[in-house]
This record gives structure tokens, sequence and C-alpha cells, in this order.
């Protein structure tokens, strides 16, 4: 009887051995698992999608205003805002154009950015010879931007006298 | 026992699936939760200043436009914002499809809506508003909306405009205007505020207006830097009308300058149709100009004058007038005179130089370029003297008609051609060398050359040269080619560059020899090419002189047209005049400026009351507030100026300081405006106009480039004066309007003007508060709930072109007209709010 009992006690203990392995186990699977989501999140880099987000802001917000001085022009550019009246200024947007064509990174450093970026609107952009789908690195077509991070900012303007979207697309190249 | 005891085994597996279940669930649903954080976005402002910046007159939207054709919108400035909560007063249906009609525009994933107080009037959104989680709302208030709940209440509203203001009149002086004592007729209506003098002039001089001595002014620092004189404490002596201000000294002339009269006109304009000369009591030499708007109809010339030299007057390159009088005269050119003489269409529309002065004076030139000039003579056999007519017979028998007295007793007529061709010579000779450093030299042609032993080289002794003419004979063919070579290879060899080359071809027939150095095979031809090689080659100008009934007129005109010179034709009783004439027209071509010293003692008078009248056409009268800005140039050579775009311009005028030199061109926009060779290249018989005309066409809205340059002759060119200025008038129709508001008192204003001046006012001339409203470069201060201060604020705005926060227009109390009105029964409301909610 005290042997049985013995034997008995013996087995209890690797039960409880046996399933805390198990347990132990199963609970490594469950933060493996966790670690490796997180790895693999989309969000990996949260840093670097705030970045994007915040100097697309930045480059929204100096597009959308008179820019400094109010008739700015390529050498005495301060900020490179296209707008006078709330409206988008034909003139400005062209220079900012002229400028980005001749010296795209000049407009970066302006813009005190090291993503590349690309803004347009909802119709083509007028220019005195022409049009233009959008503004930013040279031969970028907004449908099929290639990078690791890419940030979308919306805004709303008034251009050729009706309200229009105000696209702006920063990535890390 | 057994079962119970596995169950007791698997505690902890159970415990950990748990777990490792909630770690997973945390992973997929609660993580990307979190990470799904919305950055605050701009566009609920952004739609405000859309709709609240963009007129339903002008908005590009089909919908807005239907309402616009319709008439339900009447008023089409209004903001799209305004717009939508009129309809919300009136009705909410057409407010809804407004404001759907332009949020439709606007493509976004974003739910966006549009409240009026608690009235959803447009959203365009996926989630419905009931489902939203987090929302971020934009407020703004807009007056003059009732809201649906209300009642009517009393507001007012006000309107203010100018009803006239100061403006400023400008008299110019021309490029050149001297020499001697000056004045200018000046003419303004209204009441004088304020005048300034800022011109070049040469000399200390006393300052007379309508006969009142008003001070001693000193001389300006240079031709090119005029000066500004303060005259204002005599400002009491101007009359409205007109007013005659003189300027007393030594030989004084203005290379350039003006006057400027601040006074109380109404608001309406009307461009001058006439220019007065200026007055001149010494010798009379204006280089000037005068701008004719529109289409040129009828033109006349008035003058006024006393002078025992001839007097010319050249339009263009045309002279209209030459005349002398020893008495004081008044003489008027007809239209039908001027007509005959001008090309009116060319003169539409341009400012045209003018020059007036004396003709067979001794002008020296301050800085002359020193002439060499050959005399080109022909000595063929036709220029022998000889009679002309009677009988054959009679001369037979008398031994031949070789004397004057022989030729006349056989009923001939004497015609001394080689006799009066020597004196020409020897009087042209005098006239060249009566400036010193200039030279003559001598070249004739007879038989099939060069007449060796008629030709001298350069030289400056005038009785070497009178010798050498005196010994000239008659004999053979006619050269002409051979002359002009000969006498161009010695300007060649003898010249300098820096010397005025020139030559005078005389000729009483025909070309008949041929030159082999040009070898055309015609003799014509051979010298028309050796006058064009002698310009184009040796900077040689050759003029031309057609002697005598046999001359071949077309052959020396064309040596003349390739030579850069000018054609004369002469009989023997004038080859006189003829010469001297060129000798002048070779010593003018010499002068390098236009500034010059006179010898003897001349006195001429031009009086002030001279002038030319004209008609022209297709002019507007223009009706508003009128601005006059004087822009400066940014360097010698270039200025800008900026037209806005609610503006519209009456008049520009580019001021150009020359000094001795001409103002050459003026373009604006890369179009020329004025060009001065358009009228010749001889400068110095052209005029010169300080101020010049920008034809309306040449200007746009918003930036304007003006270019300028100054020269001495159309191949010499350099910049102007940085002193030059862009004087431009605008016209705008100005009136604000208030809100409708609270109240309409009024206040009393300190306001600053653009000269920095100062005035503090009570608008409207009855309030008898104390409330203050400033509106200076430093602060702006007013009463939003005060319909009159509001609208004099707005009005303030659209004077204050700059914005600089000084006013561009001078008024006084009484300019300013307000109208106020009380407004009860409409819909008015303090704080209708609009919110435009953003959620997600």
């Amino acid at each position: 009887m005290e042997q049985f009992i013995l034997i008995n006690k013996n087995s209890k203990a690797q039960t409880w051995g046996i399933d805390l392995m198990i347990a132990a186990i199963i609970f490594s699977m469950g933060i493996i698992a966790l670690f490796v989501y997180l790895q693999n999140y989309p969000g990996e880099a949260p840093e670097n999608i705030n970045a994007l987000v915040y100097d697309g802001n930045i480059i929204a917000d100096n597009l959308l205003s008179e820019g400094t001085p109010k008739d700015w022009n390529s050498s005495n550019v301060v900020i490179m805002g296209i707008l006078s009246d709330n409206k988008i200024n034909e003139t400005k947007i062209e220079r900012f154009y002229n400028i980005s064509i001749l010296n795209y990174e000049f407009t970066k450093t302006l813009f005190n950015t090291r993503f590349d970026y690309f803004f347009f609107l909802t119709d083509n952009i007028s220019l005195s010879d022409g049009e233009t789908r959008g503004i930013g690195k040279v031969g970028t077509d907004p449908a099929s931007i290639s990078a690791k991070n890419l940030v979308k900012i919306t805004r709303f303007v008034s251009y050729k006298n009706k309200p229009q979207t105000f696209y702006l697309y920063i990535w890390e190249p | 026992m057994g079962a119970i005891k596995n169950k007791k085994g698997i505690f902890f597996s159970t415990d950990a699936l748990i777990a490792t279940i909630i770690i997973l669930l945390t992973i997929i649903i609660v993580y990307p939760t979190i990470k799904s954080y919305n950055h605050h976005s701009e566009i609920s402002e952004d739609i405000f200043k859309v709709l609240s910046t963009l007129k339903i007159g002008e908005v590009n939207n089909s919908y807005a436009k239907n309402l616009v054709s319709t008439e339900k919108i009447t008023d089409l400035n209004k903001s799209v914002l305004e717009q939508i909560g009129e309809f919300y007063n009136e009705n909410i249906t057409l407010a809804k499809e407004l404001a759907q009609s332009v949020l439709a525009d606007l493509d976004t994933k974003d739910n966006i809506g549009i409240w009026f107080g608690y009235s959803l009037i447009a959203a365009k959104n996926s989630t419905p508003y009931e489902n939203l989680k987090n929302i971020e709302v934009e407020t703004q208030v807009i007056s003059g909306i009732e809201n649906q709940t209300g009642g009517n209440f009393t507001g007012y509203s006000a309107r203010a405009f100018l009803s006239k203001s100061f403006s400023v009149s400008y008299f110019y002086f021309g490029g050149y205007v001297g020499d001697g004592n000056l004045s200018a007729n000046i003419t303004y209506y209204g009441e004088i505020k304020n005048v300034n003098l800022e011109i070049t002039i040469n000399d200390d001089f006393d300052l007379y207006i309508n006969n009142n001595f008003s001070g001693h002014y000193a001389k300006s620092v240079s031709e090119f830097s005029p000066q500004v004189y303060n005259i204002s404490s005599y400002i009491n002596r101007f009359y409205n009308g007109s007013n005659i201000i003189e300027f007393k000294g030594n030989g004084l002339y203005i290379a350039g300058g003006y006057i400027k009269i601040t006074h109380e006109t109404s608001t309406q304009t009307e461009s001058s149709k006439k220019y007065f000369f200026p007055g001149i009591n010494g010798v009379v030499n204006i280089y000037d100009g005068f701008y004719i708007p529109g289409k040129l109809e009828n033109m006349s010339v008035f003058l006024h004058y006393k002078s025992n030299y001839t007097m010319f007057l050249n339009i263009g390159n045309t002279t209209v007038f030459n005349g002398s009088s020893s008495s004081e005269t008044r003489q008027t050119i007809p239209s039908s005179t001027l007509s005959s003489l001008l090309n009116y269409n060319f003169l539409s529309n341009k400012t045209i130089p003018i020059r007036l002065g004396l003709e067979n004076v001794s002008y020296v030139s301050n800085i002359t370029q020193p002439v060499d000039v050959f005399s080109v003579a022909d000595l063929s056999g036709s220029m022998a003297d000889a009679c002309g007519g009677g009988s054959w017979i009679c001369c037979l028998f008398s031994g031949g008609c070789t004397t004057q007295a022989k030729c006349s007793g056989c009923g001939g007529v004497w015609q001394p051609k080689i006799s009066s061709l020597k004196e020409a010579n020897n009087a042209f000779v005098d006239s060249i060398l009566n400036n010193t450093g200039n030279k003559v030299g001598l070249v004739t042609y007879r038989n099939t050359g060069v007449y060796a032993s008629g030709c001298l080289n350069l030289t400056n002794n005038a009785s070497v040269l009178k010798t050498k003419i005196n010994t000239w004979s008659a004999s053979g063919n006619t050269p002409i080619c051979a002359g002009i070579i000969n006498a161009t290879k010695r300007l060649e060899r003898d010249s300098s560059q820096n010397r005025l080359k020139a030559m005078v071809v005389m000729s009483d027939g025909e070309a008949n020899v041929l030159c082999s150095e040009i070898g055309t095979g015609n003799a014509k031809n051979d010298a028309i090419n050796a006058a064009c090689l002698a310009k184009n080659s040796s900077n040689i100008t050759v003029y031309a002189v057609g002697f005598g009934s046999d001359t071949d007129t077309a052959t020396l005109q064309a040596i003349a047209n390739c030579g850069g010179g000018k054609y004369y034709y002469s009989n023997i009783t004038d080859i006189i005049n003829i010469y001297n004439q060129i000798a002048q027209d070779v010593i003018e071509a010499s002068y390098n400026e236009q500034t010059i010293s006179v010898t003897g003692n001349i006195s001429t008078i031009l009086y002030p009351d001279s002038y030319i009248l004209f008609d022209s056409s297709g002019q507007e009268t223009n009706y508003g507030l009128i601005t006059t800005y004087e822009q400066p140039f940014t360097d010698s050579s270039s200025g800008n100026f900026s037209i806005p775009s609610d503006s519209k311009v009456i008049e520009t005028n580019v001021i150009s300081y020359s000094g001795p030199r001409w103002t050459s061109t003026v373009s604006a926009n890369n179009q020329y405006a004025y060009k001065l060779s358009d009228y010749g290249s001889n400068f110095i018989r052209l005029g010169d106009p300080y101020s010049i005309n920008i034809p309306n066409n040449l200007i746009i809205t918003g930036a304007n480039n003006i270019n300028l340059t100054t020269g001495l002759s159309p191949t010499n060119l350099s910049s102007g004066s940085s002193y030059n200025k862009i004087i431009y008038t605008l016209i705008k129709n100005i009136s604000a309007y208030s809100p409708i508001s609270d109240s309409a008192d009024g206040c009393i204003w300190n306001i600053e003007f653009e000269d920095s001046s100062n005035i503090t006012i009570r608008i409207p001339l009855t309030y008898s508060g104390t409330s203050e409203c400033k509106y200076n470069s430093a602060e702006k201060e007013y009463d939003e709930n005060d319909a009159i201060q509001t609208a004099v604020y707005n009005l303030f705005i659209l004077l204050d072109t700059e914005p600089d926060g000084k006013i561009d227009f001078k008024f006084s109390e009484q300019d300013l007209q307000i109208s106020s009105s009380t407004i009860t029964g409409i819909p008015y409301i303090k704080s209708t709010e609009v919110q435009v909610r953003r959620w997600y």
C-alpha cells in the first residue's frame, strides 16, 4: 500500500512536470509568434512613417501658403508657397515647376526633407508652354511609385476657379 | 482517481494555451487598432478656405453657373460659403444642392460634412456619421445669416468711397532745354496741395513763380543726377489755371526734369492734347518730344518768337518750319501744311522727337570730334566758264564769248561754273577750318582720272588750300569714280579712327570713265560702288552735289545714299550756299553730344505760349479713382513695375535723364515703345524727349519690364541714368461695403499715407464720439461690429495698394464719403456657426 502510494506520488509529479513543459513550449511559441509578427508587421519602422507624415505635412503646409517672400522667385525663395489670396497662383506654381526641373534636390533642401516627393491636383497643372500632371521628382508616375514606405497627404485648394484635391506623395527612396 | 490526476496534469497547458490565445488576439486585433493612428488632417480648414475664397460668380461649377443664369444668384461677389449661407436662410434645398455640388468636386476618402447651425447641409462620406469613432470639427462664424429658428433683427450697413482725391500732374521739361533764361507754362485745375521740382540744371538759378521771386538755388550735381528742390514754401504763389515758372541765370539749360503738382480735382481725367514749348530767352535750343495718344487727325503749330537767326522746327525728322523775325512774331503752321509734310499715320500712338533750334549759327560742341574732309571736284571740260545761249556768229566775230562782257554783248548768259566752284570751295574751307582741329583736302578729276595738279593732302592751312583751288582749270571727261577712290585712299592714309571722315563729291555731268578698281563695267555704277566702299570699309561719309542743269541726279543721289550723306542740287548762283550747308552738316555730324556753347552774341526769344496742338481719336475718357506712382529704375538701363489686376492703366511714362546724350530706345516687355533711329541716324537734327510714353497695349497686368538705352548714334549705345523712373497712372473704381453689423457710428481715424504723413480725421464728419481707429504701418485697429468703421477699413485696404499699412491716395475729410443705412426686417444674426466636420 505504501509502495503503491509511493509509485502513485511519483506519477503525479511527472504529470505536472510534463504539463509544465508543454505549457512552457506553448507560451514560448506564443511569444515567438508575437516577436515574428512584430518583426514582419508593415509598420516595422514607425519612426520612418512618422517622419514621412511629418515631412509631408510640412511640405503641404509650405506649398499651400503664399511663401516667403510673398513674391518669391528662384533667387530669393525661402519658402516655396504657391498660393496668393488662398488660391493657387499660376506664376508661382510655374516657378516651382521650373525650379524642380532644374534642381529638384534644391527643392528638397527648401522643404528640409530627405524624402522624395511628388504633388499633383485633380486637374493637370497648366504651364505657359503646356501642362504637367504634377511637380516633384522627375519622371514620377503617381499611379506606380515603387517605394519601401510611402505616405499620401490629401488637402483641398482652389485652382482654376474650382475646389480641387491636392495630393502629395512622399516616400523613402 | 486516475482521471482526476490527469485533469490536474493539463492545468498549466490550459493556462499557457489561454495566455497564448490572448497574445495572438492582442496581435491580431488590438495592435493593428493601436497602430491605425489617424493623423490630424487640415482638410476641414482647407474646405473653409476654398469656399470662403472662391466667389460664386467665378466658381467653375455647372450647378452654380445654372443658378447664376437663372438669376437665383444675383450677387456674384459673394463667396461660395456666403451664398450657401444665404440659401440656407431662404431655401435650404438650394443650399444643400449647391454645397453638395461643390463637395462633389473633391476627391477624398475622408468623411466630411458641412453643418450650418445644427443642420447638415452636405456630406461626402463612406462611413455614416452615426458610426463615427473620432471627429474633427472646424468652425467659422459668418454674419448676415439668420438661423432658421430665429427672428428678424435690425442691422446696419455702410458704404465708403472717395468722391474726389488729390491728383498729381506732371509737367515735363525736354531732354535738353536751353540756353538762357527758361520758363514753363503750367496749367492745372483745383486747389494746389503740394509742389515738387526735380531737374538737372547746369548752373545756379533764381526761380520766379508767376513773376514772384521764389528763391535762389544751386545747380544740380551732374547732368545725369537730378536735384530735388524744395519749393513748397512758395505754394501759395501758384494759381488755379495757367502759371508761368521762370528759371533765370547765366546760360541755363535743363537736361530733363519735371514739376509735379498735387492738387484737388474731380475723379475724371482727360488726356492732354496740347504740347507747350518751354520759354527761352537766349539761344533757342530745344531737344524734346511729345506723345500723340490715338490716331493723329489734325495738328497745328503756334510759335511765338523773336529771332534774327533762322529758327527751324523738326517734328520727327521733317523740318516743318524755317523762319526768322527781328520783331516779336506769332506764326501758325496749319494742319493743311503739316499734313502735307508729315505722315500722320506714322506719328500716331508714338512719342515724337521734336527739335527747335537756330540755323546758320556757329555751334561749337563741347566735345567735338575733329573733321577730315575732302572736296572732290569735277574739273571736266563742261565745268569751264562758258557762255550759254547768245549768237554764235556774234561770238565768232568777237573772238569768242570767253568773258562775261563778250557773252553778254552777244546776248548770251555767262555761266562761270568753275569760278563759282572755286568760290564755293574757298568758303567751304573757311567754314570747316573755323573749328580748331579740322582739316581739308582737295581731289580733282578730269580726263581719264585724277588731276594731280589740283589735289592737296589734308591740311589746316586755309591759304595753301585756297591757292591750290584758284589754280583749277577744266578739261576732258568725268571720271567720278577715280576721284572718290583717290579721296578714300588719302583719308585712309592720313586720317585716324578718332576723326570724322567725309568727302563732298561734286559733278556737273555724267560719269563716263570706267574705274578698274571697281570693275562693274559701267562708269556710273563704278562711281556709286566706290562711294559704298568708302562708307562701308572706311567709315567715310560721302556727300554729293549736282551742279547745273546737266547733272546726273540719279547717280549722285545714289552716291550720297550709299555713302551715308546727303545729296544737294545747286545752280551756279547758290553753289556757295550749298557748300556752306554741307560744311554745317559735316560739323553738326561731328557733335558728340547735345550740349553746346555758342560763339557770338546771339539773343533769340521763344515765348512759353508757343505750342503744338493736335487732335487724335481712339482714346477713352476715364472715370474713377486715379493714382500716379513713381517707380525708380533698378539700375541704369532697366526698371520694373507691376499693375494690379483690379486696376486699369491710363498712362505710363519713362523719364530719362540722358544728359547730353539722346534717349535712343525704350522698350516695354521686349517690344519697342520708342526708337529714335526710326527718324534718322544723325541724332543732332533730332529731338530728345525726356518723357517717353509707353502705349497701353504694351503694358500687361502683373509684372512689367522696361529697358532703356541712350546714345550718340544708332550704333553708339550705352545705358542711361540710374535716376530714371517709371511714372504710371492707374484708375480703379473703388468703394467698400460693410457686412450687416450691430451699429454704424464711426470713429476718429489715425491714417498714414504713402509719403509717411499722418492725418487724424473724424469719419463720418458728424461723428462726436471718442472711439479711435488706426490704419498705419504700425497697427490697424477698428471695431468689426461697427458698419461704418468696417466699410472705411475695407476702403483703406483697397487704397493701400502695396500693402504696407500706408494709403497710396491722399485725401481729406471732405473727400471721404460715407453712406450708411439702417436695415430692419432682414434676416440677421451675429453668430450663425458653420462647421466642417471630418470623422473616422
